[in-house]
């Protein structure tokens, strides 16, 4: 129990806390029997309000759910469970699993660049490769950005998206990977920057659907930014990054 | 919730369900055997609670039919994690439920974005917002009755973080309140919540 930290079950039952604080929080709970102990009760108050809240879904979901249960394979039972609210680690796991997958398919072993990946199930497993089948011949670009002795995977999140570059300044090269990116609104494009002091340079419009983009990257980069633009891009940003990703460690 | 066997009384929430609710903790735990029978029954028993609360987090309804579907499709992938002594069924697929709108809403939407939707920046207007589509909706006398026991303080920070997905810095903001009132009235409301129902 003890110090600041037993203030924040409360918040942390209800989803209500984000970043560092989060962190610090769970690793607390990790070690705090009476912390965790609150947690359970307080989440239990709050599911009743869930409860309340019931409403009749469209009939047409359950055919569905169903459906794709019968297709969807269970998590091992010895698996270490996710901890809950871990959010950003288990985003971070599934690119990991997706590295490893784009590793895969050009046929490289990831182990140095990324250590030990893991996949939570046959269907991420399945969703990864897709998108990375999507990126076509640039598997062959990423595989040598992969190889670059000087190969540096850096990691952002922003509500719940979140993003991996692994960048070679030698090759002067990144690929980009997003998960759970929101989509841009209509007329609407999302398009990456490669940032320095003069300003941003236009590394292209990401294509939707989280498939990864590989793009040259000039020498002074220090940042990469995501912005929303009107369709078919800009020249220069015309709004502020809601992603940045900055390769200095 | 207690969904358990050993519950005394039935369970709260089941409104009009005077009967003694089906037993969602035994479901869940043959679902993780891979059962996909129980999982059928189960479904009946969690896809309106789910689905209502996605729903309040997320507004939009094909959205939150497709954030229901991607939950309950987690609850039969991830069952097998699921531990009966550390809590009943249906609080855990409501927190899962929860964490995955919350993640969403806030991946689409920012908090001045949200705010906007709601069409006024005043904490008041944002509560009665939020008291008028859900609370006044609740159907669970029980859950009202509670409700109505914290101060007004606690039930908008309860309201505005479970139902709105605000972060308790977000809905100090909302409330213009300091952020360390707000995340111990966040604390107490649930406490008093939780004691009013005789939960936990
Ligand atoms: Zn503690």
């Amino acid at each position: 129990m003890s110090n600041e930290m037993a203030g924040l079950t409360g918040a942390y039952a209800v989803d209500a806390l984000t970043g560092p604080e989060r962190a610090e929080f769970e690793h607390h709970l990790a070690e705090c029997g009476e912390c965790a102990q609150e947690v359970r009760e307080l989440r239990e108050a709050a599911g009743m309000l869930g409860v309340a809240a019931a409403e009749e879904p469209p009939a047409e979901l359950k055919g569905r759910v169903l459906h794709e249960i019968a297709h969807t394979r269970q998590e091992p039972p010895t698996a270490q469970p996710v901890p809950i609210g871990t959010r950003k680690a288990r985003a971070t796991s599934r690119l990991a699993t997706r590295l490893a997958v784009a590793a895969s398919v050009v046929g490289i072993g990831l182990a140095a660049v990324f250590g030990v990946a893991a996949w939570q199930s046959q269907q991420e497993l399945d969703q990864a490769q897709q998108r990375i089948e999507q990126a076509g011949e640039r598997g062959a670009e990423m595989a040598r950005l992969l190889h670059a002795p000087d190969a540096r995977i850096m990691h952002a999140s922003e509500g719940g998206a979140v993003a991996t570059a692994i960048v070679s300044a030698e090759l002067g090269k990144v690929v980009f990977m997003s998960e759970h990116m929101p989509a841009a609104p209509e007329d609407k494009v999302h398009q990456l920057w490669a940032i320095n002091e003069q300003g941003a340079t236009s590394m292209g419009v990401l294509t939707g659907g989280d498939v990864p983009v590989t793009a040259d990257m000039p020498g002074d980069t220090t940042k990469l930014g995501v912005t929303t633009e009107p369709a078919g891009g800009s020249q220069q940003p015309t709004t502020d990054p809601f992603m940045l990703l900055s390769l200095r460690a | 919730m207690d969904d358990g066997p050993q519950s005394a009384e039935p369970p709260l929430g089941w409104a009009g369900q005077p009967q003694p609710a089906p037993d969602a903790r035994a479901l869940l735990v043959e679902v993780a055997k891979g059962n996909e029978a129980a999982f059928e029954q189960l479904y009946e028993l969690i896809v309106r609670p789910v689905f209502g609360l996605v729903r309040r987090l997320l507004r939009d309804a094909a959205q939150s039919e497709e954030v229901t579907q991607e939950v309950l499709v987690e609850v039969w992938r991830t069952a097998t994690h699921y531990r009966p002594e550390k809590g009943g069924a249906m609080t855990w697929v409501l927190t899962l439920a929860h964490r995955r709108a919350v993640d969403r809403v806030r991946a689409e939407q920012s908090a001045a974005d949200r705010e906007a939707k709601v069409g006024s920046r005043s904490g008041a207007r944002a509560f009665d917002e939020v008291s008028e589509s859900v609370l006044g909706r609740l159907e669970q006398r029980q859950v009202r009755r509670c409700m109505s026991t914290l101060t007004e303080l606690q039930r908008e920070s309860v309201l505005l973080t479970y139902y709105r997905g605000y972060t308790y810095r977000e809905a100090a903001e909302l409330v213009g309140s300091p952020t360390a009132t707000v995340k111990t009235r966040l604390r107490d409301g649930l406490i008093r919540l939780r004691d009013c129902l005789g939960v936990g």
